[in-house]
């Protein structure tokens, strides 16, 4: 079939009559398969205006919802922390415990702000396709990226915070140093393991979209 | 939104029932699973709902809903990978276009077009409802030139999906 049948074809559907329900009208053939619907599932005039009724906002407002909500909490979580200041200046590992919570929670507030703007800067009325695709697709890298490094931190996070609780004295850190070096190194390596398979075949899904789009928009 | 949220609800509505083929065509193209291609629907009704307020009338409602319904059925599609197509070879049996009915032309017609790659279906849907290349450009990101080129790669890659068609 040529592209230019195609064209006729295609413009000819906008002469022919729309099923109104799913299966109603609708011919079917006969595949390797199965049977399959030729037509398209016309959805009814409520769809439509249940959808322009909807408060949700859709897909880019859910994102953006969500963000924000993640922003909020860190932002609690950071004024706790804060409150406890006190209780940081008590030892020197209760302070080491209490710097690396708090410029965890600093690098979580920074991302938060990063990814919304990312996601403000997409306007998909008035991107281009390419535009619009490379920047979800860079937002989605990011996102993946942040949970595949935030997930592996997570034993590190956990002994940072029993640090600052706990408040272990000195000479009781320089005791336990090398075995709780080794299982910092030993959770992180494991964890990372863990989500690797997921997280990285997603992050190479999403990196040959890039530059599938790339290509496209770039090369003539 | 305006004080007559009545008057300015129920025209978006016109406006989307006046175009709703062309947001059935575009989930056609980028959906094969019906149930998908229905919050398909759902979605890029959502996202022109949601985009409504800054839309200027100096464009068509069609070019600017043909936007949406594209950056949208993409992004969707990305979620549902399954239904990604490389080769006919992976889609149902059907018969030469010669010996079948419309209806399967049309059928056959989608699924020569699912075997694209995302950005080229949404080239060959533009230039099949008849948009000047200046316009597909101008939505894709890409120059007028440019357009021309790959429309001829794209036709040449169809023909050689449509020959593998007839020998399945």
């Amino acid at each position: 079939m040529e592209l230019d049948e195609m064209k006729k074809l295609w413009q000819a559907q906008d002469a022919k009559p729309a099923t109104t329900d799913g299966e109603g009208g609708c011919p079917t053939t006969r595949s390797k398969m199965g049977r399959t619907r030729l037509c398209i599932a016309y959805p009814s005039e409520q769809d439509a205006e249940r959808a322009a009724s909807d408060k949700s906002g859709g897909y880019l407002a859910t994102i953006l919802r969500n963000e924000y909500t993640g922003l909020s909490l860190i932002v609690v979580l950071l004024a706790a922390l804060l409150s406890l200041t006190d209780r940081a200046l008590s030892s020197f590992t209760a302070m080491t415990g209490y710097i690396i919570l708090l410029l965890s929670l600093l690098a979580k507030i920074g991302t938060a702000i990063y990814k919304i703007a990312l996601i403000k800067q997409v306007d998909l009325a008035t991107d281009s396709i390419a535009d619009f695709v490379l920047k979800i697709e860079r937002f989605h890298l990011f996102v993946t990226r942040e949970r595949l490094i935030g997930l592996s931190s997570i034993p590190f996070g956990l002994v940072s915070l029993y640090l600052f609780i706990d408040g272990y004295q000195f000479q009781q850190l320089i005791d336990i140093l090398p075995r709780l070096t080794l299982s910092i190194v030993l959770a992180i390596i494991i964890s990372y393991f863990m989500y690797k398979k997921s997280y990285f075949d997603k992050i190479r899904a999403i990196k040959e979209h890039i530059k599938a789009v790339k290509d496209f928009r770039d090369s003539v | 939104m305006p004080a007559n949220t009545e008057t300015y609800t129920s025209d978006f509505l016109g406006l989307i029932s006046a175009n709703e083929r062309l947001i059935y065509k575009v989930c056609r193209v980028y959906e094969h699973d019906a149930d998908i291609r229905q919050d398909m629907f759902q979605e890029i009704v959502l996202q022109a709902w949601s985009a409504y307020p800054r839309y200027r009338k100096a464009a068509a409602f069609s070019t600017w809903l043909y936007r949406i319904a594209l950056n949208t059925a993409i992004t969707f599609q990305r979620k549902s990978k399954r239904n990604m197509v490389t080769s006919v070879a992976e889609l149902p049996d059907i018969q030469a276009a010669a010996s079948v009915d419309t209806d399967e032309k049309y059928e056959m017609m989608y699924e020569l077009i699912a075997t694209l790659p995302a950005m080229e279906k949404a080239l060959v849907v533009l230039y099949l409802d008849d948009y000047p290349y200046r316009e597909i450009g101008d939505m894709l990101g890409i120059s007028e030139s440019n357009v021309g080129t790959k429309l001829a790669r794209i036709k040449e890659k169809l023909r050689k999906q449509a020959a593998m068609l007839d020998n399945v």
